[in-house]
């Protein structure tokens, strides 16, 4: 296991996916240096916005700066010459109109340049208007299928989100929860990028029959790396 | 936790109580995303003003603890003791009590990431 360092504070994992080496980010992207391609899942845009208009709760709207900006530093970190954004990008179907002005901006600005590609979601089936972009429901660059939600009866080499994952740790009488990239060898499942977004435990029902207990692993992540830690010392 | 509070009792955010069923999708968001993004965001946020204020009465009363600073006007006299002494009993109660989330959490994730390669 060795570590790339990115910028002087942000070491990245190595992982072996499939027979390709992929790095993970501890700020929850994913990058695949042969193809110079970066993934995010379930950036759910908006959804701060979108608890205002639909249930009233008034929750401070400036998730959508956060994400962008976050997801922006892993951008300049990594120069990918495409970015895959898996699915549940918008929180809802009107997000894109709620898009403040200064975030569409930025949007556009780290679209170009490069290959932006959206993959649909539960929250977000239909095409972001006018945002550019290429929108589609599964992507495949060589081993590696990329699409939103797992599939129980699948092919090898499947990079998912949707679940948002979260995993919990019990030491020293202490617990620990971070959001964690989820994976057995066969599948990898992304945390969610999002500011607003959390995390689900692996250990919940949710998760049954996605992974091989024996080879299950999660990447936490950390406020300055990425812990790997062994499906069988996680907690519920 | 204590953004917590203030979020709750301003409605932000709803309590959840264990063994409550989740109604349908019912979606939530952790108030600590939501403190996180505000303090970057918009540090003079009510709410935050709120927490500060209650946190600055809550652990350790720090108005209090300037006035006595403050009255003692620099005299103070200070005695390394062989025995714990009887008035710091109710101090050492309370260690352990309150616990601070912190750099503590990442030494445990470090931990427990180590014992992987012991095994595996």
């Amino acid at each position: 296991m060795t570590l790339a360092v990115v910028a002087p504070q942000i070491p990245a994992m190595e992982m072996e996916f499939r027979g390709e080496t992929l790095l993970v980010d501890p700020r929850g992207c994913l990058f695949w240096p042969k193809e110079s391609l970066l993934v995010v899942s379930d950036l759910h845009l908006e959804k701060g916005s979108s608890f205002a208009a639909r249930k009233g709760s008034f929750m401070p709207p400036y998730d959508t700066h956060a994400t962008l900006e976050q997801l922006a530093l892993c951008v300049t970190d990594w120069q990918p010459k495409t970015i895959v954004s898996l699915g549940d990008s918008f929180h809802d179907e009107d997000a894109t109109s709620r898009l403040p002005q200064s975030c569409r901006l930025a949007l556009n600005q780290l679209m170009e340049g490069r290959e932006w590609i959206w993959i649909s979601g539960n929250h977000d089936p239909i095409p972001p208007e006018n945002l550019g972009g290429i929108f589609c429901t599964e992507l495949m660059i060589g081993p590696i299928n990329f699409l939103h939600e797992p599939l129980l009866d699948f092919a090898q080499g499947e990079i998912a989100g949707h679940l948002h994952p979260a995993a919990k740790i019990r030491r020293r009488g202490k617990a620990v929860r971070r959001r964690c990239f989820a994976g057995d060898g066969k599948r990898l499942i992304m945390p969610a990028f999002g500011a607003f977004t959390g995390g689900l435990n692996v250990k919940d029902e949710a998760f049954d029959g996605l992974f091989s207990r024996t080879e299950m692993q999660a990447w936490l992540l950390g406020k300055e790396t990425v812990y790997r830690i062994n499906g069988q010392q996680l907690v519920s | 936790r204590t953004f917590r509070n203030c979020a709750t009792i301003a409605g932000l955010i709803e309590r959840r109580f264990p063994g409550k069923e989740k109604t349908g999708r019912q979606m939530t968001v952790s108030s600590d995303l939501i403190y996180d993004v505000l303090r970057g965001h918009d540090p003079d946020h009510i709410l935050l003003k709120a927490t500060r204020a209650d946190a600055a009465h809550g652990l350790l009363d720090v108005r209090r603890l300037g006035d006595l600073l403050s009255r003692t006007n620099e005299r103070i006299v200070h005695k390394a003791l062989d025995q714990i002494s009887p008035l710091a009993v109710p101090v050492m109660l309370e260690i352990g009590r309150e616990s601070v989330s912190g750099e503590a959490q990442e030494a445990l994730l470090e931990e427990a990431s180590s014992e992987l390669m012991r095994i595996g």
